[in-house]
């Protein structure tokens, strides 16, 4: 559905990506994982389009995601729940959601949606029309995961959902996620909880200082001495 | 005489306020300081000048002229002057709108010449006095053009998609782009009204004083400046809030203080501010990001 071919890219003199390539085959949940600074958001950032790299390609669905600019991307189904969450902090929570569905003219499926959404996440529906901003953490995730849906995903891309949340939190979420790939989404999952990133997807790649190092299906990660010592603090 | 004092600053305010909306709108989107505004305001009254006396348009068209004209020279200015240097230093985009003001302030003397220019008589001014509350018909067509416009504005900011997609792009650029927002065009739409803005401004006050010149933006722009940061800087009812105090303070200092502080009046006002609530009346204070 997905794939990311040698992909550079800089930040002024700054060589973030090194030749990044990874695939991601429809209805599956892929992870990225590594360290601080190893150019997990930059990938995505390069796919939603808001960074052009130098050289590579990204071809979803047989287009040519390059050619498309940044505002188009996501109307293609290429959605992006960027991370720190970014909400729109002096909007409401329905406001927020509704955000998501910016692009889109089919006003009754939109509703649907919108009832979906809150479905998964009855808390946003209780919080519906408090500001974006006094949500807490792991209610603001919800929002921003809510506000992804909004915009009809064909591939869904997190960046570190789990980042400062608590266990408990965190296992809603990826619960949450784990429903919405049940139910056909193809999921692309940035983590640094290389554990429960894992658990949950069926291909793992570990990218280290802008490169793939190795990848493989999650389960056989999890047992890989490589991925135990550097991700899951194992000696 | 307070009466009269107070009915000239209200009018006066309502065309500071008028000018710092564009000022502040162009900020919270772009976080720039747009040294150009009060060139655009000036632009806005020698557009309407040149539509009453060149082209012998009555007031009305004059005056969507004035704004019209205005509103294509800021929407230039942004893709021509700006959008070339988005993505570098904030520095960068600051030595660019002095440029662009510089250049306008030279081609409005090439054009217009560098004399005072007289705005021709339009309307019959006269005093009216209700309650004891003493107005003329120009103070009285400020005030209701300027809430005429703010209204407008609010309607567009609030309830429409354009307007929802230029709260969200100066909350946050990114992430409005991930929602597939052309941010661009929602820049071109920000400096589009505020130019308007800023040239109606431009307009009354040219029928104000009867006269409009090539320099008249440089105090205008300024105290824009001081009226948007004394309300909020980004905040659009801040710049209405500062622009009405500013202008009523200046105008009962001027005549009970000395109306040799008439300008001082403004940044004494606005160290007074900085010094209570540096974010300005109506901001926010500034959270540092984690
Ligand atoms: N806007 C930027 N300007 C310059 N350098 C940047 C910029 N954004 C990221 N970088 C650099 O690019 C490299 C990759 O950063 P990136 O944010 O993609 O890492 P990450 O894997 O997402 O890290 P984290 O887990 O901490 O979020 C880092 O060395 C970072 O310093
Ligand atoms: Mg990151």
């Amino acid at each position: 559905m997905l794939h990311v071919k040698e992909l550079d890219v800089y930040y002024g003199g700054i060589h973030a990506l090194r030749g990044i390539s990874f695939d991601i085959e429809e209805g599956k949940i892929v992870t990225l994982i590594g360290g601080n600074g190893a150019g997990k958001t930059t990938t995505l950032r390069t796919i939603s389009g808001l960074v052009t790299p130098k050289e590579g390609t990204i071809k979803f669905k047989n287009q040519n995601l390059l050619k498309i600019p940044s505002e188009k991307i996501v109307g293609q189904g290429v959605v992006q729940v960027p991370e720190g969450r970014r909400i729109f902090v002096e909007l409401n929570v329905e406001e927020n959601l509704m955000m998501g569905a910016y692009l889109r003219r089919d006003k009754q499926v939109i509703d649907e949606d919108l009832e979906y959404v809150y479905k998964i996440f009855p808390r946003l529906k209780e919080r519906r029309r408090q500001m974006g901003g006094t949500l807490s953490g792991g209610e603001q995730q919800m929002l921003a995961i809510g506000r992804a849906i909004m915009s009809k995903p064909r591939l869904l891309m997190l960046d570190e959902p789990s980042m400062g949340l608590a266990p408990i939190i965190v296992e809603e979420i990826f619960e949450c996620i784990k429903y919405l790939n049940d139910n056909g989404l193809t999921v692309l999952l940035v983590e640094q909880n290389a554990n429960i990133a894992l658990q949950l997807a069926d291909v793992g790649y570990v990218i280290e200082t802008g490169e793939i190092a190795f990848s493989g299906e999650a389960k056989s990660l999890l047992k890989d001495d490589r991925v135990r010592k550097a991700y899951l603090g194992e000696e | 005489m307070f009466m009269e004092q107070l009915s000239n600053g209200i009018a006066l305010g309502s065309i500071y306020a008028l000018t710092a909306i564009g000022f502040t709108m162009v900020y919270g989107i772009i976080r720039l300081i747009n040294f150009v505004h009060g060139d655009i305001y000036m632009m806005g009254a020698f557009f309407a000048l040149t539509g009453l006396t060149v082209l012998g348009l009555p007031l009305i068209p004059s005056f969507l002229l004035g704004m019209i004209g205005a509103s294509i020279v800021g929407v230039l200015l942004a893709k021509f002057a700006y959008s070339p240097v988005f993505k570098a230093p904030r520095i960068n985009l600051l030595l660019c709108a002095i440029g662009a003001a510089i250049f306008l302030e030279n081609f409005a003397m090439l054009v217009w010449g560098p004399e005072t220019q007289s705005f021709p008589t339009l309307i019959e001014n006269k005093t009216y006095s209700i309650f004891g509350f003493k107005a003329t018909t120009l103070q009285l067509i400020i005030l209701g053009v300027s809430i005429a416009l703010v209204l407008i504005l609010t309607y567009i900011v609030k309830y429409t998609k354009l307007g929802r997609a230029m709260r969200c792009t100066s909350q946050d650029m990114e992430a409005a782009k991930l929602m597939g927002i052309n941010t661009n065009r929602v820049v071109y739409f920000t400096f589009m009204i505020g130019s308007s803005l800023g040239a109606a401004a431009g307009v009354l006050v040219g029928m104000y004083y009867k006269a409009a010149y090539p320099m008249m933006g440089f105090t205008a722009g300024l105290k824009a400046f001081v009226s948007a940061v004394i309300g909020g800087i980004g905040n659009i009812p801040g710049a209405m809030l500062g622009g009405l105090i500013m202008g009523v303070s200046e105008s009962l200092g001027a005549a009970y203080i000395s109306s040799g502080y008439r300008d001082a009046i403004a940044f004494i006002i606005l160290i007074f501010i900085l010094l209570v609530k540096p974010s300005g009346i109506l901001g926010k204070s500034v959270k540092e990001k984690v």
